[in-house]
């Protein structure tokens, strides 16, 4: 048979593991990764407010991307290193934010900060994705229904009382 | 923080494929079933075609270039020449390929958002000098059409790129929500001899006898004006184009803009003694929306620094700087020019230098 060439070339990404998780979310410093998607701060302070309420949670500080494709810069990542036992960053709901989301959460699990990302069903296929080329198929995510932007406060604060406990639960045992 | 690593030289060779035939129609299923390919029809990249492509440029066939995000597929001159086989290239065309290829792999032109992003983006390449004219590019009329095998088939080379290297097949790794038709080709040569400004490489510091850009831009947009014999009506109109809300430079700014200049408004522009900066000053000044208009269309826009502190009534240019205004010429006879709207928040092209063969 004949033969050609694949114009596939191999992938060329270094291997990464998680950072250990918390024991316990209580007295644990919990900072936010805003990427500035429409939603996505009012979100992760509603889930935030729902940990330190219902987990005991302490609140770390909050970094704001001044764009959500672009991942964070390295002063945030090491001011959220310095200041955080667990981070939660959000949100992934188109494909460039996805993208900027998932290098945030590999970073930070690479400087051994756990770390949740919040995104939407309709993106998460591609969260999955992006993770396993970087070579951390493992990242956490909680994901709640598309769409994050353009919805009324009622519906974010469903969603985020539905996300907390999901959080809650991978901030201390990784799920596959 | 690089989340890759291209330091250690791993096994780049391309893995070789038993086919039935090397028909056409026998590649495009072959390559739909692996989710590779643009749906058009293939020329088989056997292994004496790619060393036909390759003993066109003096390069190490595995050298690393870079990586294509967000698969960060690894690039290399024979990754370059399998695809261009694909897309029908010639061998000539593989010095612009590989120059092209440093440029996707150098990690300006942030390809991990431009691949997966909802928003229709694409890498344009732009050929510059005398590469245009001795390769047979097309920089006159219809330029950014078809017609041209130069043209069609570097843009092609460069999409297929991105699916097979970089993992953009829509709907996986590349996510735009619609797409656009330059994502099948993307590729236009400067019409340097109509520009009354000289070429545009030297406009970026890069002095070199051709040279390539690549920038991630949406679909070119048209500019139509049939009359004007003043560079202001002329260039009003393209501002009125890049002001449009439904942009991504309304809502994220700091972005390059790309004007294709037509030959004619060039002509007019410069009739009045406007220069190349004189364009892009004047353009910074009348981009610009009140910043009430843009609040009221964005709640959860992130202003930039500098325009934080503007009253409502007061006028936004739509990017931080009058350089970011790329200004260059292409086309043939007629008043038209167009607009490439840009990715969004950050400068993302790249212009490389370009030496031929003969050049050396």
């Amino acid at each position: 048979m004949p033969t050609i060439l694949s114009p596939q070339p191999p992938v060329f990404s270094t291997a990464k593991s998680l950072a250990p998780r918390l024991t316990t979310l209580a007295g644990a410093r919990v900072s936010l990764l805003d990427n500035s998607k429409a939603n996505a701060g009012p979100l992760l302070a509603k889930v935030l407010d729902g940990l330190v309420e219902h987990h005991g949670a302490k609140r770390g500080i909050t970094e704001r991307k001044s764009s959500s494709g672009i991942p964070a810069t390295q002063g945030m990542l090491d001011r959220l290193r310095a200041a955080s036992d667990f981070v939660l960053t959000a949100s992934a709901d188109c494909g460039s934010c996805t993208s900027g989301c998932v290098q945030d959460t590999v970073a930070l699990e690479v400087l051994g900060v756990p770390t949740v990302l919040l995104g939407t069903d309709a993106f998460h296929p591609l969260a999955k994705q992006l993770a396993e080329w970087l070579n951390l198929p493992t990242i956490q995510a909680a994901i709640t229904p598309h769409p994050l932007g353009g919805i009324t406060e009622s519906e974010l604060d469903r969603k985020a009382v539905e996300l907390t406990e999901v959080v809650a639960k991978l901030a201390v045992s990784a799920q596959d | 923080m690089s989340l890759t690593d291209t330091s250690e030289r791993a096994n780049l060779q391309p893995d070789l494929l038993e086919v039935e035939d090397l028909e056409s129609n026998t590649l495009v299923e072959l390559f739909a079933s692996k989710g590779w390919g643009d749906g058009l029809p293939l020329v088989a990249p056997t292994v004496e075609r790619v060393e036909t492509m390759l003993a066109a440029v003096d390069t190490d066939p595995d050298e690393l270039l870079g990586t294509i995000p967000p698969r960060h597929g690894a690039l290399t001159p024979r990754t370059v020449a399998v695809n261009a086989v694909l897309a029908g290239c010639a061998p000539t065309v593989m010095p612009v390929l590989v120059e092209v290829a440093r440029a996707l792999g150098s990690g300006v032109v942030d390809l991990a958002a431009i691949n997966p992003t909802t928003h229709p983006v694409a890498p344009l390449v732009i050929v510059h000098g005398e590469a245009v004219e001795r390769l047979g590019f097309n920089a006159g009329a219809g330029s950014f059409g078809p017609g041209c095998r130069a043209n069609a088939t570097v843009g092609r080379t460069v999409r297929l790129l991105m699916i097979h290297a970089g993992g953009a097949v829509p709907g996986d790794g590349d996510r735009s929500t619609q797409g656009q038709p330059s994502k099948y080709t993307f590729c236009v040569a400067e019409n340097t001899a109509a520009s009354p400004w000289g070429g545009y490489p030297a406009s970026v510091g890069v002095d070199a006898p051709s040279a390539v850009t690549v920038a991630g831009l949406e679909n070119p947009t048209n500019i139509h004006d049939m009359e004007s014999d003043r560079p202001e009506r002329i260039l009003d109109k393209i501002a009125s184009n890049i002001t449009s809300l439904g942009s991504n430079h309304a809502c994220l700014s700091g972005a390059e803009i790309f004007i294709a200049l037509g030959p004619e408004h060039a002509a007019t522009i410069a009739g009045q003694k406007w220069r190349r900066d004189d364009v892009q000053g004047y353009l910074f000044q009348r981009a610009r929306l009140p910043a009430r208009t843009i609040r009221a269309a964005f709640d959860n826009r992130r202003e930039p620094h500098w325009t934080r502190g503007l009253g409502d009534d007061e006028l936004v240019p739509m990017t931080d700087h009058p350089d970011k205004f790329r200004i260059f010429v292409t086309g043939g006879p007629g008043k038209h020019s167009q607009v490439l709207p840009s990715f969004g928040a950050r400068p993302t092209s790249v212009t490389r230098p370009l030496y031929l063969p003969d050049d050396k």
